[in-house]
Parts: C-alpha cells; structure tokens; sequence
C-alpha cells in the first residue's frame, strides 16, 4: 500500500462527515461542564480510599525499545506518582504519574471498573483545569491511549504545554463523557426465503472464495444469476442476492447493487444477520469484500457470515446504519492534583553568540538564534539518526520519543548547524 | 437553488444541472483543486472535468451529500493532473503524501494488503470514531488537503498543537491499519 492509496481511500470518507469538518466545531460552554462535574462530586460516596490496583504510568507511553536506556533512566528518575484518586462502588479513577520539564508535562490516568468490563471502542473525554484556566484536545493538550491489556482498565496519557503560570498551582483533571460505540440496524427487515436461495442455486466450487480469509485475487468471471433476491431499500436503493452456499460454517453471499457503486459510505450496505424473532445479530464475524475492476453492472459484494443456519431458519437480513456513542456510565470524575517541574534540563552549547540550546529528554529550547519565518529544525544523534520532532515552535521542540541529552549530536535551523559540538557540555538549569 | 432540485435537474437530463452545480459549488471545489494543484489552469480544467463526471454518473447515483460527493470528484481528478505532470512537483500534495506515509503499516506487519475498499472502510471507520475536534483536523489536513497554517488560523490553535494532533492520528491510523491488515 502506498500513500497515495490511503489518501485515495481518505477521500472516500462519508460526505456527512467531511461536509460537518469544513467548520471547526465548538464545545460545549465551559462553564456549563463544570457546574455538572461539581453536582457529580457533591453526589459522590466515597466508601474506602481503595488502592488502584493495576497502576499505568509514564513507562508504557512508549513501546519498549524505542527509548535509549540512558533516556529511559533520565524519565525514571524524572517520573513522580501523582496517586489523584476517586472511588466509587463501580469504578477507580486516578491521575497516576506526571513527568515534566517546566515545558512540557506528561500525564498518565486510568479508569478501573469493578463490574462489567468497558466495551470495546470505548472513549471518554479529557479536561484539564489549571486554576480556573482549561486546556483540552481543542487546543491545549495532545492525548493517547495506552493499551492495558485488561478490558476493565481504560488508561492513556495527555501532554500539553506547560508555562510557568500553569506549575505548582492547583490542578485538576476531569474525565467524562465515557461512552461506547452502539451499532444502529434499520428497521426494515428482509426476510429471505433461505430454502428457495438454496434450491434455486447450484453450487459452484470457486476455489477464489477460499481466498476471502485472507487474500485480494476475485474471479474474474461474472457470477451466474441463481436464485436471485432482490431486497428493495427505503431509498429507493435496488440491492440483489443471487448467490449463496454454505461451506464448513460459514454462509457466503454474492450482493449486487444495479447502481454505479462507490467505495463511499453512502453507497456501503452491509447486512446484519439478525434473530427474526428476538432481533439480535446471530453473528458479526462477517466481512464487506469488493471486486476491482469492474463494470457498476457487475461490481458486487461477498458476504461471508459465519452462523449455524440450522438455529437460524428464521433468520433475516437488517441493513446497518452506523454508530451512535451511548454513555457507559453516567459518573464524571474530577481528580485533583498539583505537579511542578520534576526533570531537569542541559545547556548544550550553541555555536551563535548570545544563543542558547536548553534541553531535558522530553524536549528542547532554542532561543537567541534569529530564523526564518519557517524555520526547519533537524536533529541528529550521535549513531547519525534523525530526532524526530513535533513541533513548529523553537522555544518548545518536542521529541517524538525521549532522548538523552548527552545523545545530541547535531542541532540544524534551515539547514544551519547551531550546535558547538567541540564545547563540553556544560550542565545547567532552565 | 437547494441541493435536491439540483438533483432532480440531473435526473430530468436538464442541462441547467450544470450550470447551476458550477454556480454554487465552483468556489468550494476550486479551493480543494487549488490545494492539491497549486495552478490556476489546472484547476479549471479539474472543474469542468468535475462537473463533466457529475452529469455523466446521476444519475443512476444520487448523492446523500452533494458538495462532498463533488469535492470527492474533484479530489481524486486532481490526483490524475498531478499524475500527468510526472515531471513536475506535487507542491503541496506531496508534503500531505509523505505525513501519511508515517500512517502506513510496516510492509512486514501486515499479512495480506488491504485493498481499496476495505481500505476505504477501514478509515472510514477510524474517522468516526474520532472527536469532532480531531475529525475536523484530520479531514481539513487529508481531505481537504489544507495547510496547517490555515487549520490552526480556522481553529484558533497553535501551529504547533495541530501538527502534533496530526501526529498522534496518523499514529493511531497506522494501528488501526495493521490490525485490519491481520488475518
């Protein structure tokens, strides 16, 4: 796959969707979260000062290997556990660890429940309030998640610019909203006459179908009409069974669509095979396959449905209709906590006069050195690999990963080296 | 004149389609062209060859979305432009080409490639899952292949907090895509 694909493939995103992005949406009114956080606490019965027991931290932000172990042992030695906790009878919340360089701070949270396990996909929502002023994904943090391996521990991490005014005052970080995908079935159903699709059809051995586990090849050939059904949607969509056979469990289908069909999400249907009494899906290990290269007349799709038909005679078809976000629980919480600056910096010498380079294993300051209106920043370390960077700003150049500063070989602004590397470095504060 | 009569005028085969599609989509389509082209004949060549493909494909098509079914059109016309001009820079695509080569699973990670229409769902899928917030960068960045000079003017955000928003989706993509990739 080349990029050029992915952008192709980016480009087919639902037109409600991109045509809901041409504007940058607003939150909802701050002052309004904060009200509803605060009812929340005064309702709160905190039992017992439960200890976590599965605690995340700074370490398993990044996978093992990516950082240098002398960078690993400068974020050791920088990392300091926050232990911001609330309980409840259902779920622990806690800020866990913070990590910061008076630039920069790294967070680390996680949410525990007792009871049912979060679905999957589920997500919550992040604020940070600093003293009465708000940072959040709109503008003032990056956040992450952070795999737990544990279907009952939601976790992830924020980093966010982090100025003087921020540190050493009251803080608190607000999680809410935790909610989780539902899938939505229309309500029209389509009751196919599974013993007329099987005694209409005769069965082709393709030796292609076998390839749908895993491989893109498609028979090239057009397949034979047989037992054609045809479902008929609210919108006038026109949308043809005329394949089935059942093979070692599971059921496949050929679904045609008359209409010249994009690849777009407004000209997707996929079917639900659902209980026809209790409307339940029977089994959602089915996969959407297209054929390339074909005419609109003959594009089709394959679904493959792994069901037991014989408990599923009753069976019928319900095209699906997206996702909505349900709220898993209805509980915010709000975790107070103060941090300041826990990792120190190093002045590295800077080959411009009145210049200087300041920086810890999370990130870099340069300031004194005029550039460019756009300035390009490459950094090299001492093995002659690039520093990957995210950021635009010299006074805040954050690493991608940690690096130790001792590692830091090269430092170029517009292709001008403005490291002194034949000066010691010398060891300093921000 | 409201999107669904325009629509209606293409089903009737009434040619006022066109002309009524150019009259209100021509600045929206122009600006997605001209950040992908970057040169003003180009771009209008793309247009009329949008409003060519629209006549041509409704119907039997008939868009839920009207202006992002067209600025998909133009979209991926442009791309066949810029693959004519092999010799020739990709100005700004090129810069939105290499950030999403960072969003591409390893080639040895994946056992089998996904091809465009799982592909396709697969983003399609990731995107909704995304908070109107980050849907707003990631689609202004890779859709409508904006800078992110003019994304953080249109947000209010630092330069800097919508590269590194971008980042961190690209990296969540590129996990997403390696797990679709798995058999």
């Amino acid at each position: 796959m080349n990029s050029e694909k992915l952008w192709i493939a980016i480009g087919e995103t639902d037109g409600a969707v991109v045509a809901a992005a041409e504007n940058f949406p607003k939150r909802k009114p701050r002052s309004l979260h904060i009200l509803l956080v605060a009812a929340i606490i005064l309702s709160f019965s905190v039992t017992a000062f439960a200890v976590i027991k599965y605690r995340i931290g700074i370490n398993n932000i990044w996978n093992n290997g990516e950082i240098s172990e002398s960078a690993a042992s400068e974020i050791e030695k920088g990392t300091v556990q926050v232990g911001a906790e609330k309980t409840d009878e259902m779920y622990s919340a806690a800020v866990t660890e913070a990590l910061s360089d008076g630039r920069n701070l790294y967070l680390t949270w996680q949410i525990e429940s007792r009871g049912k396990p979060f679905p999957k996909g589920t997500r919550t929502l992040i604020d940070l309030d600093f003293g009465g002023v708000t940072v959040n994904t709109d503008m003032g943090y990056v956040g992450g998640e952070i795999e737990t391996g544990s279907e009952n521990i939601l976790a992830g991490y924020i980093v966010t610019d982090w100025n003087e005014g921020m540190q050493n005052v009251p803080a608190a970080l607000c999680i809410s909203n935790i909610e989780a995908p539902e899938e939505i079935l229309s309500g029209t159903e389509y009751a196919p006459d599974w013993a007329a699709i099987f005694e209409k059809c005769e069965y082709i051995d393709f030796p292609e179908i076998k390839y749908i586990h895993g491989c893109g090849d498609w028979p090239k050939e057009y397949f034979p009409q047989y037992g054609r059904l045809e479902l008929k949607t609210e919108d006038s969509d026109c949308n043809m069974i005329d394949f089935a056979y059942w093979e070692d469990g599971w059921l496949y289908l050929t679904v045609k669509n008359p209409k010249s069909a994009g690849t777009g999400a407004e000209s997707k249907w996929i079917y639900a095979l659902c209980d026809g009494e209790t409307g339940k899906e029977i089994d959602f290990e089915h996969r959407l396959f297209a054929r390339e290269g074909g005419t609109p007349a003959t594009n089709y799709y394959v679904l493959a449905y792994r069901a037991d038909l014989s408990t599923a005679e009753n069976a019928v078809l319900k095209k699906r209709g997206g996702t909505v976000y349900k709220a898993v629980t209805e509980q915010n919480f709000r975790l107070d906590f103060s941090a300041g600056v826990t990792l120190s910096s190093t002045d590295l010498p800077c080959a411009v006069p009145g210049g200087r380079i300041s920086c810890s294993a999370l990130s870099m300051s340069i300031s004194g050195v005029a550039a460019a209106e756009n300035e390009a920043v490459e950094i090299t370390d001492v093995t002659g690999n690039s520093v990957e960077i995210i950021s635009y700003s010299l006074e805040n150049i954050l690493f991608e990963t940690p690096q130790d500063p001792a590692s830091i070989a090269s430092i170029k602004i517009n292709g001008k080296e403005i490291l002194d590397a034949n000066s010691a470095v010398k060891r300093g504060t921000n | 004149m409201d999107d669904n009569k325009i629509i209606e005028l293409y089903f009737a085969r009434n040619e006022a389609a066109v002309a009524e599609t150019e009259k209100k989509y021509s600045g929206y389509c122009g600006a997605v062209a001209r950040n992908i082209l970057n040169k003003r004949e180009d771009e209008e060549e793309c247009l009329n060859d949008t409003w060519l493909a629209a006549w041509n494909d409704i119907p039997p098509s008939r868009p839920s979305v009207l202006r992002a079914y067209l600025g998909r059109i133009t979209r991926n016309l442009s791309l066949n432009i810029l693959r004519r001009r092999s010799a020739q820079k990709r100005g700004g695509l090129e810069a939105i080409l290499s950030e999403l080569d960072e969003a591409l699973p390893a080639a040895d990670s994946v056992e089998r490639e996904l091809d465009g229409r799982e592909l396709a769902a697969a983003v399609n899928e990731f995107v909704n899952e995304l908070s109107p917030q980050e849907k707003f960068f990631f689609l202004q960045r890779y859709w409508y292949c904006n800078s992110v000079s003019d994304i953080a003017a249109r947000s209010g955000a630092a330069q800097q907090r919508v590269s590194q928003v971008l980042f961190r989706l690209r990296a969540r993509l590129k996990k997403r895509l390696e797990k679709e990739g798995h058999i």
